[in-house]
C-alpha cells in the first residue's frame, strides 16, 4: 500500500470517529497534553478523557484493521 | 476498581504518551505482568504509530519556490541549484513531556539562506511578478530585549507562509535548543518547534498557516524536546 493511500485511508479513520474523540488523541499525540491536562483544558472529567482516548484508538484501530492496514 | 482496571483504563493515554512519568512507571509494571493489557498496548500502539500520516505536508507553492529560488540565484549571480525542503513531521512525544503541535502539524524550511534579504532587496526592483510578490509580503521586526533586532518576519499573506528569518543565535547549552512559540490573541503560547541555529547562529524557518493579524511569535531558550509552556524570558519576540 503506498503512502498516499495509507494516508488517505489513516485520514478516513480520524474523520471517522466522533470529533471529541478526535480532539482528545489530536491534543495527546499532537499538542503533546497529558490526558489530566487535556480534562482541564476541556473542562472534562479524567474519566471522560480517558474513555475518548480508549474509544477513539479502539475505533481507529478497529477501521484500520478492517482495510488490513494493521497487523494486530 | 481493580488495579488491571485502573492500569487497562490508562493504556490510550499510555500509547498516546499522555501519562505523566509516575503513571507510566505504575502502569508499565502491571503491563509487565498482564497479558491482556500488554496486548491491548500493543494494538493501541500500532494506531498510535500511524497518526504522523494524519499530516497533510504542506509545501511552498512551486510557483513561490521558483520565484525565490531564482531571485536567490540571481542575487548570488550563481546557476540555480534544486530548493532544498525539508519537511517536520510529529513525533510522539516522550512519557511526561510535551510534543509539537506545530511542528506536528508540520511545517517546511526552504533551504536557502539569505533568501530573505534577496528578496528584499529584489523587491525593490520595479518588475511586475516581484510588485506582485511585494504586495503580499508583511515584515515585522523580531526584536530581542537588550539587544535589538535579531531577525524578521515576512508573511506571504497570498501564499499563507511565515517565513523567520533569525541570525546572531548563540549556541544553547548542552541538552536545550530554542523554541518558537505562536501567541493568538488573548490565548496562551503554542509551542511550534524547537530548533538549533547554524553555526553562524542564523535559522530560517517556515511557518504555514498558522498566523493572524494580531499574533504574536516568540522564541525562548528550552530543553531540547520542547517545553509545553516558555520557561524563560524570550530572545526575540515580533507582532504580526
Amino acid at each position: 500500500v503506498s503512502q498516499g493511500l495509507e494516508r488517505a485511508a489513516i485520514h478516513d479513520a480520524l474523520g471517522s470517529i466522533p470529533p471529541e474523540q478526535r480532539r482528545a488523541i489530536e491534543l495527546a499525540y499532537f499538542g503533546g497534553y497529558t490526558h489530566r491536562e487535556i480534562a482541564e483544558r476541556l473542562d472534562l472529567p479524567l474519566g471522560t478523557v480517558k474513555g475518548q482516548l480508549r474509544l477513539g484508538l479502539e475505533k481507529l484501530h478497529s477501521y484500520l484493521s478492517g482495510r488490513g492496514m494493521l497487523s494486530r | 476498581m481493580t488495579r488491571h482496571e485502573q492500569v487497562n483504563e490508562m493504556l490510550a493515554g499510555l500509547a498516546l504518551g499522555a501519562l505523566n512519568p509516575d503513571e507510566e512507571a505504575e502502569a508499565r509494571i502491571h503491563i509487565r505482568e498482564c497479558s491482556v493489557c500488554a496486548a491491548d498496548l500493543a494494538a493501541m500502539s500500532e494506531v498510535a504509530s500511524a497518526l504522523p500520516l494524519t499530516v497533510d505536508e504542506v509545501e511552498a507553492p512551486a510557483s513561490l519556490r521558483q520565484r525565490v529560488h531564482e531571485i536567490s540565484a540571481t542575487d548570488a549571480g550563481t546557476k540555480p541549484a534544486p530548493p532544498r525542503i525539508v519537511r517536520f513531521f510529529p513525533r510522539p512525544r516522550r512519557p511526561g513531556y510535551v510534543g509539537l503541535t506545530w511542528a506536528a502539524a508540520a511545517a517546511i524550511a526552504i533551504g536557502l539562506v539569505g533568501w530573505n534579504v534577496s528578496l528584499q532587496r529584489q523587491l525593490s526592483q520595479n518588475s511586475g511578478e516581484l510588485a506582485q510578490l511585494r504586495n503580499q509580503v508583511q515584515h515585522r521586526a523580531l526584536v530581542s530585549p537588550g539587544n535589538g533586532n535579531v531577525g524578521s518576519i515576512a508573511y506571504l499573506a497570498g501564499d499563507r507562509l511565515a517565513l523567520l528569518s533569525l541570525h546572531g543565535l548563540t549556541r544553547p547549552e548542552a541538552g536545550k535548543a530554542y523554541e518558537l512559540w505562536v501567541i493568538p490573541t488573548g490565548d496562551q503560547p503554542v509551542p511550534a518547534g524547537t530548533f538549533l541555529p547554524d553555526e553562524d547562529g542564523n535559522k530560517l524557518l517556515v511557518i504555514p498557516h498558522q498566523l493572524a493579524a494580531g499574533d504574536q511569535i516568540a522564541v525562548t531558550v528550552e530543553l531540547a524536546a520542547g517545553s509545553l509552556h516558555p520557561t524563560s524570558t524570550p530572545v526575540a519576540t515580533a507582532k504580526i
